[in-house]
């Protein structure tokens, strides 16, 4: 990441990134209602709206297959996943030039700046899974030295309106991490721990809501660590930020009062996520408490919604998606010993959907 | 793994409805920047027939075959930006390199 005291891009950037928006807002809401509709017309489809109750993760799997056999067969349903496969590559397409193009302006700051203040070590080896280009994004997290202003300047204004995986149009990203913050039942937390921080973003809602409270993050890549450095600096957020792979932490036993996840599950194999349960339950004090939240499981939603969830797996480098869809992290959970576990969704399309939990004390 | 397929015979069709619709929008455009050279004209900025008549010089012509193979290479390049997508191969088509530095700082 490198800093973006700017006015952002030229006028060829601005206008080609504001386009994309605009055709993955329209294809999300008009073209995909149509496609909806044509799908739930389908009288093979129309006797399994919903997933097979009490279905294990290969029944809920076998189901979304079937739906996507059908979907499949759908022009309109076709053609709204071809906009959506082709604003997911013209970000980075369109997007890297468009950053390159003023790197003489987002690179006024060196990363030697920020990297003093993230606790980072260039041994750390991220496991394995970490190697993939996440979203399409060439080379993977930290692949492109200026993927923090491509992630403000160029991804979060086509965000920013929605409709992409399983954000509906409309839905307000920023406005959902202080929803998700919000359902931690208590406000007097002292010691508030993220895992996967990635940017940042999360962080300064937790922080709008326990302005109090010391924060403790980590995240696998440095790039991303770098950006929330940036965005935390300038906002003043009192964090500390560490390069971990957070199923091994490194933080102590029982010192920390509450955990927040924010759209982490699905980029983790399903071991790693009960890995990673375990390890939150460990720092987590008695008595404290933990918000996860993550697209909504497959079981909660209609069929044509699971198949859309589910094409992200194979089509948006997102090789855990479908995984997580098909889990149920409120029952591992409950198996790891937390209790007083309630899962539910928040808004629009089920998302974000959030688990709530306590280690008992 | 990504096919890179997504449309099928049945929608030639559709191609054909949106490429119909972007001659619309493209005319749209045409059209305004048409009425800007009229009024800019009219009020004695530019003379009649000067951008039709108008010789680039070559620093100009230069700028312009940037930006013309800029254009070119986001058309015709689009079936390569489902197939070739490291950085640098994103760069080159549009005509970039990142540099030294940069790609040092790569992990």
């Amino acid at each position: 990441m490198r800093n973006a005291r700017s006015t952002g891009l030229g006028q060829h950037g601005r206008a080609g990134v504001a386009m994309l928006g605009a055709m993955q807002k329209f294809a999300s809401s008009q073209v995909r209602d149509a496609a909806r509709r044509s799908f739930e017309a389908q009288p093979q489809a129309a006797n399994a709206l919903r997933a097979p109750v009490d279905g294990d993760a290969q029944a809920i799997m076998d189901w979304v297959k079937q739906s996507k056999a059908i979907a499949e067969t759908l022009p309109l349903y076709r053609v709204e996943r071809f906009m959506q496969a082709y604003v997911a590559l013209a970000i980075y397409e369109f997007g890297i030039p468009a950053v390159e193009a003023r790197r003489a302006q987002f690179t006024t700051e060196p990363d030697a700046y920020v990297d003093d203040r993230i606790d980072h070590d260039p041994s750390f080896a991220a496991p394995d899974y970490h190697d993939c280009d996440w979203h399409l994004r060439p080379g993977g997290w930290d692949g492109y030295d200026l993927y923090g202003p491509h992630g403000l300047h160029v991804v979060k204004p086509i965000f920013a309106l929605g409709g992409f995986a399983a954000a509906p149009v409309g839905a307000d990203i920023g406005q959902h991490r202080l929803d998700v913050v919000r359902q931690l039942p208590r406000r007097d937390y002292r010691r508030i721990y993220e895992p996967g921080c990635g940017n940042g973003s999360t962080l300064v809602a937790i922080h709008r809501l326990f302005p109090e409270a010391e924060l403790v993050a980590c995240d696998l890549s440095l790039e991303q660590l770098r950006a929330a450095r940036r965005l935390a600096d300038k906002l003043d957020l009192p964090v500390t930020l560490k390069q971990r792979d957070a199923v091994t932490s490194g933080e102590a036993d029982e010192s920390f009062d509450a955990v927040v996840t924010f759209a982490l599950h699905h980029e983790l194999p399903h071991a790693a996520n009960v890995e990673l349960l375990g390890e939150m339950f460990r720092i987590l004090k008695p008595g404290g408490d933990i918000v996860l939240s993550d697209p909504p499981p497959f079981r909660a939603i209609e069929a044509f919604h699971a198949v859309l969830l589910d094409w992200d797996t194979d089509h948006r480098a997102e090789p855990f998606f479908s995984e997580a869809g098909a889990s149920d992290w409120g029952a591992e959970m409950a198996r790891i010993g937390f209790v007083d576990v309630d899962a539910r969704p928040l808004g629009p399309d089920s998302y974000p959907w959030v688990t709530i939990a306590r280690k008992p004390g | 793994m990504m096919s890179n397929t997504y449309l099928g015979p049945d929608n030639v069709d559709d191609l054909g409805r949106m490429v119909t619709a972007l001659l619309t929008e493209l005319w749209i455009t045409r059209d305004r920047l048409a009425v800007v050279e009229r009024l800019v004209e009219e009020k004695g900025l530019l003379l009649p027939g000067e951008v039709n008549d108008y010789i680039p010089d070559a620093a100009f012509e230069a700028e312009l075959e940037k930006l013309r193979d800029r254009m070119a290479g986001n058309v015709i390049g689009a079936p390569l930006a489902a197939r070739e997508r490291s950085v640098d191969q994103i760069l080159a088509r549009a005509g970039m390199t990142r540099p030294e530095a940069a790609l040092d700082e790569k992990p």
